[in-house]
């Protein structure tokens, strides 16, 4: 998913943020600060699913090479141990 | 007694009427003499103190010990804890635990985030450094924060199930010490069975004086209660 789209999908679950506690009470967060925060959590899922998906391309490639030698990766681990 | 005296090695007596009301103790003064220690305010213990005169006694409040509980807040669906934990930090200690009791936030996978408050209301949004290791049982991940971060991670994944969410104990030491830096370890038990350990610090010296939890990414619900440590 893109950073946009991610956005978006923030901005439609949460059409209103607030902060606080049952003691200390709870403030809308509005404005420019709503949209920094909306903005914030983007980015994170966005670096979140990049990561996500760099460690399955990593997971992908080292099956595929250990498929290519044709041993496992017990075997594999031996070699380097 | 019917004769009024309390006797003592069958032939001493000290006439009972040194006593005058409940929880009145009978004390040694000095050779062969006694008086009347009045009984103390609810909650104190008697401290041996030989400047007192004439018991050498006197009633104290207990020697502060351990941890107290200086406050618990719960919060749900909030983006973050605002100013629920402003003011938590004063002179009375140096150290702190915060204790989350199942907090857990909107997105299972986003991180548990804490950063510090000071002058009250201020948030600090740089500065952090940290480390952490998790596991599940079956894998290891680390989360390294070795840049200047906007705030300290404590973790990969706050879970996202009521009742099922992450229970942390945070150590912040020397919180408001404007010559160190402000350390901190934290360990949890989080959902899908994941052990995280790490620590941190904020390299700004400040006075803080609260601190607000959140979530990278999404709102966040849960008990959370923070303790002095007896300095």
């Amino acid at each position: 998913m893109r950073l946009d789209e991610i956005k978006q999908e923030l901005l439609t679950a949460n059409p209103t943020l607030k902060r606080g506690s049952d003691e200390t009470g709870y403030q809308d967060i509005t404005g420019e600060e709503y949209q920094a925060t909306i903005q914030s959590w983007a980015e994170a899922a966005y670096a979140k699913e990049l990561k996500a998906q760099e460690a399955e391309a990593q997971a992908e490639a080292k099956t595929a090479l250990l498929d290519r030698l044709g041993i496992t990766e017990a075997e594999a681990q031996l070699l380097l141990s | 007694m019917a004769t009024g005296r309390i006797p003592i090695n069958g032939t001493a007596a000290i006439q009972e009427t040194i006593v005058d009301a409940k929880g009145d103790l009978i004390v040694g003064t000095g050779a062969d003499a006694v008086a009347r220690l009045a009984v103390g305010t609810n909650g104190h213990t008697l401290v041996a103190d030989s400047s007192v005169s004439p018991t050498g006694l006197k009633w104290a409040a207990p020697a502060a010990g351990g941890s107290t509980l200086i406050k618990t807040a719960t919060f749900s669906n909030v983006a973050d804890t605002g100013t629920t934990f402003d003011d938590v930090f004063s002179s009375s200690y140096d150290n702190y635990v915060i204790v989350t009791n199942q907090w857990f936030g909107a997105t299972a996978a986003s991180d548990p985030q804490l950063q510090l408050r000071y002058a009250g209301p201020t948030t600090e949004t740089g500065t952090y450094r940290w480390n952490y290791a998790e596991n599940n049982g079956t894998s290891f991940s680390f989360g390294l924060g070795a840049a200047p971060q906007s705030s300290l991670t404590l973790g990969s994944a706050i879970g996202n199930t009521a009742g099922f969410g992450c229970s942390y104990t945070i150590n912040l030491y020397s919180v408001r010490s404007t010559g160190s830096r402000v350390y901190a370890t934290f360990a949890a038990f989080t959902e899908g069975e994941m052990v995280v350990s790490g620590g941190g610090y904020q390299y700004t010296s400040r006075t803080y004086t609260g601190f607000l939890l959140k979530s990278s990414s999404g709102n966040i619900y849960g008990t959370v209660s923070v303790y002095g440590l007896a300095k």
